[in-house]
């Protein structure tokens, strides 16, 4: 035994006994977790809120009585589903050109498998995002994230492919004390369409830490509003308690105007607009 | 396992409970695992991994980049080490981990456990952090700066004087009889 350990020496020892002791968790500890996420709810705050947050917390304009007027809205809309396209009963979309072999897209489909990335030839769609009945400015909203639809947006076109799961589509009205999002997605179990929104009082209780306790969300399933898809309008106002949320732990209804309108290209499997 | 591991990670960002279920079961031995090293007390290693996937479930719609979940959630289980440490401040027994077998074992040959183990102790926290995350997670230092949101030269004192210490407090037992041994005070 030597009287001095030198580098490689202490290197060996330490990675050795470090390596060494539990490595389990238990299973109570990880049981606890999971049975506490059902009543976490999730931070629904991108970075991009942040700044603008800060100022709104300190803006003394945004007091309780001005606050959150309403919130938000958005919309979302989805993709290539072929049972989407026998629901609406659309024909052949006007677009002839060639499309994938595959006469149904699948919405899992790969991403080899996925509609054509080339830019749509229709002009690009109207696409208006209200709040409480006002238009959003363009410079108020955009889409993030890569939608699994071709979207079409006011200052240009976003072609995303097939991925799985959800997609995130952030509205933000940074001039607006609500804030809001969507996200679209795909499953097996269908297409879903979630909306979320935060809703405070600009005050004493607008910061992160409290966020959590001011959001709410509205989850559709789009297979079971099929009249609202064939008319081209995804309203969460068909949705039970949609609009209940909690702000200072009051629980108050919040109105919420969330509708909008898309078109369902079934030749290229493309949604464009709302 | 890389795309699926992806996969839990997007689909548990947008509140899908079911994958993250999943995705937390399949890192929670990892997260014990550092947060163990970093406090050596189970009962708080497990109350840090709780308290992380939690933390881990809420914070993850503001994770942007799901291929970088590993470093994050590495950063959040030593944040709630952190806090076990500081909230608790309970006395930490000395955990003697002994070998399966004491044939072929190389810390017995040069150093005794128990040295190692009060050596580590006499750490301050964010040391014993550095040296767990290089070397248990095998970290560059670049990562270990990422995950404990530090400076990469603040990394390096710290593992150099955490390096320092330990050696100290091994090469101590390793003195005759009668050496000093006040050099870690």
């Amino acid at each position: 035994m030597t009287a001095r350990l030198n580098d490689r020496e202490l290197d060996r020892v330490l990675d050795a006994w470090l390596s060494e002791g539990p490595a389990t968790v238990s299973g109570a500890a990880l049981a606890g977790a999971l049975e506490r996420i059902p009543v976490t709810r999730q931070r629904r705050l991108s970075g991009r809120w942040l700044g603008p947050l800060a100022e709104l917390r300190q803006a003394e304009r945004w007091r309780p009585a001005i606050r959150v007027a309403g919130i938000l809205v958005v919309l979302a809309a989805l993709a290539g589903v072929v049972a989407l396209a026998a629901l609406i009963g659309a024909p052949p979309g006007p677009d002839p050109s060639p499309t994938p072999a595959t006469t149904s897209p699948s919405v899992d489909a790969d991403v080899s498998q996925a509609p054509s990335s080339t830019p749509q030839s229709s002009p690009p769609a109207s696409v208006e995002l209200q709040l409480d009945g006002s238009p959003l400015a363009a410079d108020q909203w955009e889409f993030k994230g890569c939608p699994p639809v071709t979207i079409t947006e006011p200052d240009g076109e976003r072609v995303c492919r097939f991925t799985d799961g959800w997609h995130r589509l952030e509205i933000y009205g940074l001039s607006q004390p609500g804030l809001d999002g969507a996200g679209i997605a795909t499953s097996d179990s269908g297409v879903r369409v979630r909306i979320w929104w935060y809703r405070g009082e600009i005050g004493d209780t607008l910061h992160l830490g409290d966020f959590e306790s001011t959001q709410g969300e509205c989850r559709l399933n789009l297979t079971d509003l099929t009249d609202t898809l064939a008319n081209g309008t995804i309203d969460c106002t068909a949705v039970p308690g949609a609009y209940s949320t909690t702000v200072g732990g009051t629980e108050q209804e919040t109105k919420v105007d969330l509708r909008g309108s898309f078109t369902f290209n079934p030749s290229t499997g493309a949604i464009e607009g709302f | 396992m890389v795309v699926m591991r992806r996969d839990l990670v997007a689909r548990a960002q947008w509140g899908d409970e079911v994958a993250f279920a999943e995705l937390a079961t399949e890192i929670a031995d990892r997260l014990f695992s550092v947060a163990y090293r970093i406090l050596r007390d189970v009962d708080a290693a497990n109350d840090a991994t709780q308290e992380a996937l939690v933390t881990i479930w809420r914070e993850l719609p503001a994770l942007r980049d799901p291929e970088r979940f590993d470093a994050w959630s590495y950063r959040i289980v030593v944040n709630a080490a952190y806090a076990e440490h500081k909230r608790a401040r309970r006395s930490i027994p000395v955990a003697l981990s002994m070998p399966a077998s004491l044939d072929d074992d190389p810390i017995g040959a040069l150093v005794d456990r128990d040295q190692l183990e009060r050596g580590f102790a006499r750490l301050p926290i964010e040391q014993r952090t550095a040296l767990v995350l290089q070397h248990f997670c095998d970290l560059s230092l670049p990562e270990i700066a990422e995950v404990m949101g530090t400076p990469l030269g603040t990394i390096r004192s710290r593992l150099h004087y955490a390096r320092d210490a330990m050696r100290a407090a091994l090469e101590a037992d390793l003195r005759p009889a009668g050496a000093g041994q006040g050099e870690l005070a």
